[in-house]
């Protein structure tokens, strides 16, 4: 039964080329941008690019599993949503598979600034590639959740572009753009995103600051926050799947 | 003596704004039984199909279908049904929407209608209204339910098409199944309906059968249609059915 639907879901995903080609381009843009644009000294250099290499995936993986699950949202204008309500799904199934399509639509943009991040200097041994990368595209399941909730809350298309716009202003304070210090990161250490972002970025150096000022984030701290907000977003995302089933 | 197929036990429903859709709404339907729900625009129809489906809840009352709560039915794989709002997915074909329904229905291996095998490999976007309403049907009937719930299934659909349309509705209710259905037509209730139920601003007004709805008009107005027997079932009396006067052609 969840197969039928992934079937579904991937397929709708190959049939909107123009959609992938933007969660693909847009954190290769933004890495590009901050990376060749932030001067640092030597061995640091590397870190740093790391560093950002590893939160433009995140925000890549999170903005490619938002907008998909997102999707939601323009299902359930179109009625979608009502007649698989009239099938033997689940609700928490159906919540899981668009869940796993969105999350593991974040493996593409991970792979891709993954890629341009070995061209541009990032260097790491073996096993911090690969642990952080799927900590990246693991930390994409809570924005999948994120995105169906908000998606379907919204009455119209336009929620998939306010679920986008509240994902800019998570990763913000989250740590991912630009690092944080002071009394931003102890208010960003709550955040949405700032759990996922610091556990991915755990493999590089350990959670070392980058530099003096920044607090230090044991994993145990942020993997609290990563699964405290997963679980937030997957209770409202399972209260507005059984929502949607309503007309209008 | 017959089993209840459904069963709606002073079934009301409200908007979180207050506003009352459904009022203590008592109904029973037999199993093998056909019922034509019928009412004007906002009288409650599509609310009261969506309570039978599950898709939304009583605000008071229960509904049940064979004894069991309306999801528990559809879980089961009890219910069929074209609801209104309940649409399909543009970008897939009619095959793949065919097999992914049939697979959340659990039948392994569907097959697909004589008259819809033209359609098999067009998206379902490119399809015209009756074409949908034609696949709906065809979803509604995957999991060969015991209950049939259509919500004005025919709209949109040509005369050739409804004709075939009730020809196989007719087909499962004589295989036992149990059909609720709205519509606006006197003609898909004469000759298919076993019952009338009527809806009036969210009450059940009246309930009969089509002869008795008939013979009701009849006594009314002398020789009169379904509709005329439907008004005067609801208590309107014959000067409700003319049209108002207006200021500038009173004479």
């Amino acid at each position: 039964m969840r197969r039928a639907l992934l079937r579904v879901e991937l397929l709708r995903l190959r049939r909107d080329p123009v959609g992938l080609l933007v969660i693909i381009a847009l954190p290769v843009v933004f890495y590009l941008g901050f990376a060749l644009g932030v001067p640092s000294p030597g061995a640091d250099r590397a870190v740093v690019r790391a560093n950002l290499m590893v939160g433009m995936a995140s925000y890549g993986a999170a903005t490619a599993a938002s907008s998909l699950a997102g999707q939601a949202a323009v299902d359930r204008v179109q009625g979608w949503g009502r007649q698989l309500a009239l099938t033997r799904l689940r609700d928490v199934d159906h919540v899981l598979v668009r869940g796993a399509t969105a999350a593991g639509a974040g493996l593409l943009p991970t792979v891709v600034v993954y890629l341009t991040g070995a061209l541009t200097g990032v260097r790491m041994s073996p096993t911090a590639w690969l642990l952080s990368g799927a900590l990246v595209v693991l930390g994409a399941w809570p924005w999948a959740l994120y995105g169906m909730a908000v998606g379907l809350a919204g009455r119209t298309q336009s929620a998939t572009a306010a679920a986008s716009a509240g994902l800019v202003l998570f990763a913000f304070v989250g740590d991912v753009f630009l690092p944080l210090s002071g009394v931003m990161q102890q208010l960003g250490r709550l955040s949405p995103m700032y759990g996922s972002v610091q556990l991915a970025r755990f493999p590089i150096d350990r959670g070392r600051p980058l530099f003096d000022g920044q607090l230090a984030d044991p994993w145990w701290q942020s993997l609290l926050v990563a699964v405290a907000w997963g679980a937030i977003f997957a209770l409202l995302a399972v209260r507005q799947v059984a929502r949607s089933r309503e007309r209008g | 003596m017959a089993e209840t197929a459904l069963h709606l036990e002073q079934v009301g429903k409200r908007t979180h704004d207050g506003t009352v859709i459904l009022h203590d709404v008592t109904l029973t339907l037999e199993a093998g039984q056909m019922m034509a729900l019928m009412g004007g625009n906002g009288a409650g129809k599509s609310t009261l199909l969506d309570l039978v489906c599950g898709l939304t809840t009583p605000t008071s009352g229960r509904v049940t279908i064979h004894g069991h709560p309306p999801r528990a039915a559809i879980r089961a794989g009890g219910i069929g049904a074209m609801v209104q709002g309940g649409s399909l997915l543009p970008e897939l074909t009619v095959a793949e929407t065919i097999r992914t329904i049939a697979a959340l229905h659990r039948v392994p291996r569907p097959t697909l209608d004589e008259d819809l095998l033209p359609l098999a490999d067009r998206r379902v976007g490119a399809l015209s209204g009756g074409e949908r309403q034609r696949v709906k049907w065809a979803l509604a009937i995957l999991g060969n339910p015991r209950l049939l719930v259509l919500d004005e299934p025919t709209a949109g659909m040509d005369w050739h098409s409804r004709l075939r349309f009730w020809r196989q509705v007719r087909h499962h209710r004589d295989l036992g199944t149990t059909v609720l259905y709205a519509t606006h037509y006197a003609d898909e209730v004469d000759g298919t309906a076993d019952l009338v139920a009527q809806l009036e601003a969210g009450r059940l007004v009246s309930l009969a059968t089509p002869a008795q709805v008939r013979a009701a008009g009849t006594q009314e107005v002398g020789g009169a249609g379904l509709f005329t027997g439907l008004a005067a079932l609801a208590g309107h009396r014959l000067s409700d059915q003319k049209p108002a006067r207006t200021e500038g052609h009173r004479s």
